[in-house]
Formats: structure tokens, C-alpha cells, sequence
């Protein structure tokens, strides 16, 4: 609902609400020690370079992936199987990407039943910047009839 | 007459006029506010504005016929200060009158038309996806809708029962709204075979949204006072509420809130990330003060407070509706519709800052809270754009072994205060996109309520997949969440909304009072909104039989909104799907059943495997495990619905 949420002192919460105090507390707790289950911990993001040996827009069933869109990468040391969560190959606003481009992906590399997956937050490919999810792992969604995926050109601010 | 004679009767004359008109700077009455109708027993606002009342002393109300002409609480207001009037339970014309306290002599009034009960208004909202069509891959947008809609009781020569009026607030997050817009046409059509399903159509002036602005939505009523409500034209799938309207006065006194939707963030650009928001309010004279939580895409904000003077509540039309002035979660352009004097559903309207979001506000009650207002219970959360859902139960140390589970240990003998409480329990998650589905999980964690009914709750860390942290918000313990007119049982319990950066979502606690199996028998009303990992969002709901020995036999017929396919080859929307399944207790976990429920299409069939939680007899939540596939819903006892479905049948045959 909010674009620009908010922020309040703690002072004037604790002054208005003794009990405040201690969800405050547990707030902040949480928020300074991420748990480790954490779905995305973008401290432990990292970079990889390579080139994209095939895309899935959509998993289905059979395939013995994790939901949402899929592009492999072959990389230096091996390919990366990158998810690019559930939106980001759905209907006209689908990501330009396609087998045999170079591209980076920057993401957490997470096990996922037993398999490697990489959750990627950012895709680097034709002179763009593809945001895909958010710092929290949370994955965007294009609104479908007044805009499409938004790109930066390279070199712009991730 | 001379002349000295003509003069002094000029002067008196005009002196008396001037007293008589209450020119000048006497003390004058005015009604600003009142209805020129009311249905009987309806409540509405009234207010009267006295100038020139150096005294301040404000009105007394009363009315006539005395005896039969209705009720006002407050009987005495300060100027500008509405009061609630309630209309007479007969038809009829009475007088409203507003008297000066200081100036007894000064007074105005005005006449109400108590109509004859031909039509109800019942306020409803839904939640979920639209379908954009093939160049999105039929994925759209997230959208809410809330209004009132005024259902003729008598039903029309086809059987039928009217739409006759009413008005909603619609709003994608993508730029496109419609506000306060009338409906111009419509019906309910029941099936009538005492199932409680129906189809109610709307049809609004704006020719938005649904079919050019035709909207078909499939209903079934539990009982005559609500009903599950889904979209179900093509056009949108969701779901939601719609329930008997008992008041359109402006609301007043304590109340929890939780709304949740979609919205732009400052650094997702052009992109959406789903919503949710929660919090205690007061409102007093429509002025609101109170404390509030938001999580937008990840990112939470705990504890905003709402002072005096920043959020304001509008005076509510005939309809129930009025707007949500001021900041409230950091929305500027709120609007509420009133169902009773306890429960408002809000919605957000905002074409310029896109975003989206739908709620309700439930009312506290006169008492206050602390830990121990929060004992056994079962719970239930999720939201269909972030892709998840939950339900479980648990038990507390505010409550001594009313019911065979294990008490948490180490806690001491009683929740006191609003200090930290333990709970523990078993509960099913479906995170269908991280993925994560855990089944019959043991939970444990703490949770801690304020006097106001402000509190959170955490799971332990790693104990139920990425949940963790809620919000929670206590109602009144006579307050039914689900079904806010039924107050005969189910009362109490909590509003929560999901604090953690990467699940958000909303839902419920409900007090936990029989884990019966033989109970959990008879007739009942469904529903359930969910997603697959293939195709987007589904949504359901229909009328079933239970009966329970030893297993509980569900059988049932309803409706299933899947305009994108996610539960059939051809994506559409599918009446008459039969659903069954023998719901097996848990033998470890009393409360708990599991069920694979069987969809059956005439050319299709779909099996989810799924568990059901029992609050009681007349309220069970269940939740989808599948690894492909999850929804998350109520089920609740169809115990009056025969009473409205006999009723509207009766009148079909006239």
C-alpha cells in the first residue's frame, strides 16, 4: 500500500506503549540476526559469468526442477542451474533471454531438496540489468498492462 | 396610529422577529446529518450542529412517536458530535428532534421514512488475480474489490432476487480503478437445493471491471447472514466475504486490523511485490489513534503509531461507506464499508501510487487484553501472490489441558500479563515457490498480547520452514472473525499479518474449543484460494456433507474459478464440480485430519492432498501440501444456511 513507509522513533513508540518495548526488541532481534533458513541471504550473494546453455520458461511437473523460470549456465567451473523465480518468463514482459547469450547472474547458491540452485536476483545480459527479485528474495512482478520489466542500462546502479 | 406609536410597534415587531428567526448571535439548532430513510432496525449517523451555544451543552436527541420511533446512543451530543440513531422495527414516518441542552425552547427536527424490509444490504470484498488474457499468458494483476449491494427479498417472476442497488470500490494496482460506483443492474439466483451455492451478478455503472463491467461471482451462503463469495467470470478469479449489513453509522471505539494486496516499491521500479499490514486502532468521533505494522516486499516496519489528528474517518454514506482520511499504513486513499458496529472492510483506491490492498477491521470489545487472552487455538495464514499458505494448532500455557496435546514445558503454570507466552502445536505449510511443504511439523515458539491487543508471535527459528514473525492483533471474544454476524459461537481469537522478509501474508487465530470427530459432522460450506507451480492463481468454494464415524465422509458440489488453467486442461470456470474425500483423524494430534480431495471435473479430476484443522464443530481451516499445487481456506458449519435456501426456494415458487 506504501511506497514510502513511515518511520517513526522508537522513543515515541515506547513512550506511547510500554508493551511495544518488547516487540520492538524482538523486532530488531530478528532483524539483526537473520536466521539462518533465511529463503535469501544477500550477504552470501555472489556473482557468475557464463553463457546460457538453455532456458525453461515454466517448469512443469516432470521436470525435476524447483517452480518458476529456469536459464542453465554454463560457467567456468560447471553449470549452474539459475531460477529466475515465477514471473520473470511469463507473457510479453518475459525476459530476452535466450540460449547461447552471454550473461551474469548475481544470486545465493542454496540446496534445495537435496539439489544446487542458484536464486538469482539480478540477470546481466544485452547491455541490461534485469532486477528479479528484491534484496529479501521476494520476486517481482511486472504489472501486466501499463508497463513492462524494467531494464538499466549497464553500469547503473544495482 | 400617530406616529410615535407606528415606531414602537416597528421595534417590537422586529425585535420579536429577530428573537423567533435566531438571527443575529442567539442560539440556533441545525440537523446536518440524518437519513431521509432507514430499513427497519438499520442504524444510521445523525449530527446537529448548535451555534452561538456559549455554553457548549450540545443537543439532547429524542423522537416521536414516542415509544416507536426508534433509539439514539448517545441520547445527548456536543455540537458536531454525531449519535447512532437505530430505526423502529415497523414501518412508518417518525420525527428526529435535536433539542439545545442550554436552550431547551431551541430545537430543529426532520422526518425518516422507516421502510417496509425489501431489500438487505450486504457488504462483501474479494481478493486475487485478473486475467489479462493470452499475451500475459493470462497472468495478471492483483486486485481487490469491497462495496455493498442491496439484494431485493422477494424474489422477481424468474426467481431471481434483484440487485436494487449499492456501490463498490475497485482497484487493480496497475492505474485502474473505479470508485464509489453504483451498481445498475444485477441478481442472486440460488440453486435452491439447500447446498447454499448461487451465482450473484452485478452489473456496475462504470463498466468496470469484470465483463464491461458485468461481474458474476459464485456464492454460498452458510447461513442467511453470509456467505464465501469468488470471482467468477473469466475475467478475474478471487476470493472473499459477504455479510448482512447491521450498521452503516460511522464505527467507533478499538478494533484490529490486517489488509493485505500488492504494491510498487521505491526500488523495485515497475514492478510489483505483495503486501501486508496490521495493526489496533481507536476511533473516536471518526478520529483515529492506534499502532500499526507493515511488510512491503520484505521490508517491515514495526510499531508506527497513528497519533491524533493524522488519520481521520469520513462520515459514512447511506451505504456504509465513507473514506479513510490521512495516512493509515501509508496509504493516502483509503475507504471503508461498514458491515456492522463491530466490523468494517477497508480498501485501498489509490490510482496514482499503485498499489493494492483489501481488508477488515474487526472491533475489540469493551475489555482489555493481555497474554493469557490467546489459548488453544488453530491458525491459518497465506497469500495467493506470494504463493503460500498454512494452518495448524497449538496449545498455550494460558489454558490448563483443556484438550489431550502436550502443554509446553518450562514455561511456567499460566500466561499472566503481557509478558512472553509459550505455544506448541503441529501445523502444515505449503511454501509452493521456496519450495517448502512440511506436513504434520511440530511448532513451538512464544507470542506476547498487549492490554490494547497489540502483540506478535514468533516461531523458533527454522521450526516451520521461513515462518517466523507475526504480528498479532486480538478481537473481541464475542466476535466471530469469519462469520461476523454469528454470534452464537466462534468469538475471539486474533488477527495476524506476516512480519518476515520473505513470507507475507495474513490470516487468523481462532479459539480451539472442540477436537470432536464425531462433531465434525453435517453439513458445511467451503472454500479455498491457492496457486500452481504450472499456471496461476485458483480459486473455490460450494456446500458439502460431513459424516463422521470414525473417518469423516466430505462430500460436495461447488464452483471452481481456474481461468488460467491451473487445475484443468481448458482454463474457465467450472460449476457443478463435485468434491470428496474421507478426511482420516490424526491419531497423535487431536484436531488434525488429512483428506486427498478429489476435484471432479465432468471431463477432468484433481486430487490435492490435504489437511484440515478443527476449531470447532462449525469452524475447520484446511490447508494443501502438495508439492505442485496449494490453497489454504475455511470450512464452516451450514447450520442456518437451510433456513435461507428453503426461504429464497419458497419464494421461487410463488
Amino acid at each position: 500500500m506504501s511506497r514510502r513507509l513511515p518511520v517513526l522513533g522508537i522513543l515515541a513508540i515506547f513512550a506511547l506503549c510500554p508493551f511495544a518495548a518488547r516487540v520492538q526488541a524482538q523486532a530488531a532481534e530478528s532483524a539483526a540476526n537473520p536466521a539462518a533458513h533465511r529463503a535469501y541471504d544477500i550477504t552470501k550473494e555472489v556473482t557468475l559469468t557464463g553463457t546460457v546453455s538453455s532456458v525453461v520458461k515454466q517448469t512443469t511437473r516432470s521436470m525435476d526442477l524447483t517452480p518458476g523460470a529456469h536459464i542453465m549456465v554454463t560457467t567456468s567451473s560447471g553449470t549452474v542451474d539459475a531460477n529466475l523465480g515465477r514471473f520473470a518468463m511469463r507473457g510479453k514482459t518475459a525476459l530476452p533471454i535466450t540460449s547461447g547469450q552471454s550473461v551474469k547472474v548475481t544470486g545465493v547458491m542454496k540446496t534445495v531438496k537435496g539439489k544446487d540452485v542458484f536464486v538469482t536476483r539480478i540477470v546481466q545480459a544485452n547491455g541490461h540489468i534485469y532486477k528479479i527479485r528484491n534484496e529479501h528474495g521476494i520476486a517481482y512482478a511486472p504489472a501486466n498492462r501499463s508497463t513492462s520489466w524494467k531494464s538499466e542500462s549497464k553500469g547503473g546502479s544495482l | 396610529m400617530n406616529r410615535r406609536t407606528l415606531w414602537m410597534a416597528l421595534v417590537v415587531t422586529s425585535a420579536l422577529f429577530y428573537v423567533g428567526c435566531g438571527c443575529g448571535n442567539s442560539l440556533k439548532v441545525e440537523i446536518t446529518q440524518a437519513p431521509t430513510t432507514s430499513a427497519p432496525l438499520a442504524t444510521s449517523s445523525v449530527t446537529a450542529v448548535v451555534t452561538h451555544d456559549k455554553e457548549a451543552g450540545g443537543v439532547n436527541w429524542s423522537c416521536t412517536p414516542v415509544g416507536t420511533c426508534g433509539s439514539f446512543n448517545p441520547t445527548q451530543t456536543a455540537s458536531g458530535v454525531a449519535s447512532v440513531y437505530t430505526a423502529p422495527s415497523t414501518a412508518g414516518t417518525v420525527t428526529i428532534i435535536a433539542t439545545s441542552v442550554d436552550k431547551p425552547s431551541r430545537f430543529a427536527s426532520t422526518s425518516v421514512t422507516i421502510t417496509t424490509a425489501t431489500a438487505l444490504n450486504y457488504t462483501f470484498y474479494v481478493t486475487g488475480e485478473e486475467n489479462d488474457g493470452a499475451e500475459n499468458d493470462g497472468s495478471g494483476d492483483v486486485y481487490c474489490i469491497a462495496g455493498v449491494v442491496a439484494i431485493a427479498q422477494t424474489a422477481s417472476g424468474d426467481g431471481s432476487f434483484a440487485v436494487v442497488g449499492g456501490e463498490q470500490d475497485y482497484n487493480d494496482g496497475d492505474g485502474h480503478t473505479a470508485t464509489q460506483d453504483a451498481f445498475t443492474g444485477g441478481n442472486l439466483v440460488l440453486a435452491g437445493d439447500g447446498s447454499g451455492n448461487g451465482t450473484l451478478t452485478l452489473v456496475t455503472a462504470s463498466g468496470e471491471p469484470g465483463i464491461d463491467g458485468t461481474e458474476t461471482f459464485a456464492v454460498n451462503f452458510p447461513n442467511a447472514n453470509h456467505a464465501l463469495i469468488t470471482q467468477f467470470d473469466e475475467s478475474a478469479t478471487s476470493s472473499g466475504s459477504l455479510d448482512l449489513q447491521t450498521s452503516t453509522a460511522l464505527p467507533s471505539g478499538s478494533f484490529a486490523f490486517t489488509s493485505t494486496g500488492a504494491s510498487f516499491t521505491d526500488d523495485s521500479d515497475d514492478e510489483f511485490v505483495p503486501t501486508a499490514f496490521g495493526g489496533v486502532i481507536t476511533i473516536t468521533s471518526g478520529a483515529v489513534t492506534g499502532l500499526f505494522d507493515t511488510n512491503v516486499g520484505g521490508n517491515v516496519t514495526i510499531g508506527t503509531t497513528i497519533t491524533s489528528g493524522d488519520v481521520t474517518l469520513g462520515t459514512p454514506d447511506n451505504y456504509g461507506r465513507g473514506t479513510i482520511n490521512g495516512s493509515l499504513a501509508g496509504s493516502g486513499s483509503l475507504v471503508y464499508y461498514t458491515v456492522g458496529p463491530e466490523v468494517f472492510r477497508v480498501i485501498d483506491t489509490d490510482s496514482v501510487g499503485l498499489d493494492t490492498a483489501v481488508g477488515s477491521a474487526y472491533g475489540q470489545g469493551s475489555g482489555t487484553f493481555s497474554s493469557g487472552s490467546i489459548g488453544q487455538s488453530v491458525f491459518s495464514f497465506g497469500q495467493a501472490f506470494t504463493g503460500y499458505g498454512a494452518a495448524g494448532e497449538f496449545f498455550t500455557s494460558a489454558e490448563d489441558g483443556a484438550k489431550p496435546r502436550a502443554k509446553p514445558e518450562g514455561i511456567g503454570s499460566a500466561c499472566t500479563g503481557i509478558g512472553l507466552c509459550a505455544f506448541n502445536g503441529v501445523g502444515d505449510l505449503n511454501e509452493l515457490f521456496a519450495p517448502v511443504q512440511l506436513t504434520a511439523q511440530p511448532i513451538t515458539g512464544d507470542f506476547m498480547v498487549g492490554t490494547n491487543g497489540y502483540g506478535s508471535l514468533n516461531f523458533g527459528d527454522g521450526v516451520f520452514g521461513d515462518v517466523e514473525t507475526f504480528g498479532v492483533y486480538a478481537v473481541d471474544p464475542a466476535l466471530n472473525i469469519l462469520d461476523p454476524n454469528d454470534t452464537t459461537d466462534g468469538g475471539g481469537g486474533a488477527l495476524i499479518a506476516e512480519m518476515d522478509p520473505d513470507l507475507i501474508g495474513i490470516g487468523s487465530i481462532v479459539p480451539q474449543t472442540d477436537t470432536g470427530v464425531a462433531h465434525f459432522n453435517g453439513t458445511y460450506s467451503f472454500g479455498g484460494q491457492g496457486d500452481t507451480t504450472e499456471e496461476d492463481e485458483f480459486d473455490f468454494l460450494g456446500g458439502a456433507t460431513a459424516s463422521s464415524d470414525g473417518t469423516v465422509i466430505f462430500n460436495g458440489t461447488g464452483a471452481v474459478a481456474d481461468p488460467f488453467g491451473a487445475l484443468t486442461d481448458s482454463p474457465g470456470d467450472y460449476s457443478g464440480v463435485g468434491f470428496s474425500g474421507t478426511a482420516t483423524p490424526d491419531g497423535t494430534n487431536p484436531g488434525r485430519y488429512t483428506i486427498p480431495l478429489l476435484f471432479n471435473f465432468d471431463s477432468d479430476e484433481f486430487t490435492a492432498q490435504t489437511t484440515i484443522y478443527q476449531a470447532y464443530a462449525g469452524q475447520l481451516f484446511w490447508v494443501e501440501t502438495d508439492d505442485f499445487s496449494y490453497f489454504v481456506g475455511p470450512l464452516e458449519t451450514l447450520s442456518g444456511p437451510y433456513d435461507y435456501a428453503k426461504k429464497r426456494t419458497k419464494n421461487k415458487k410463488h
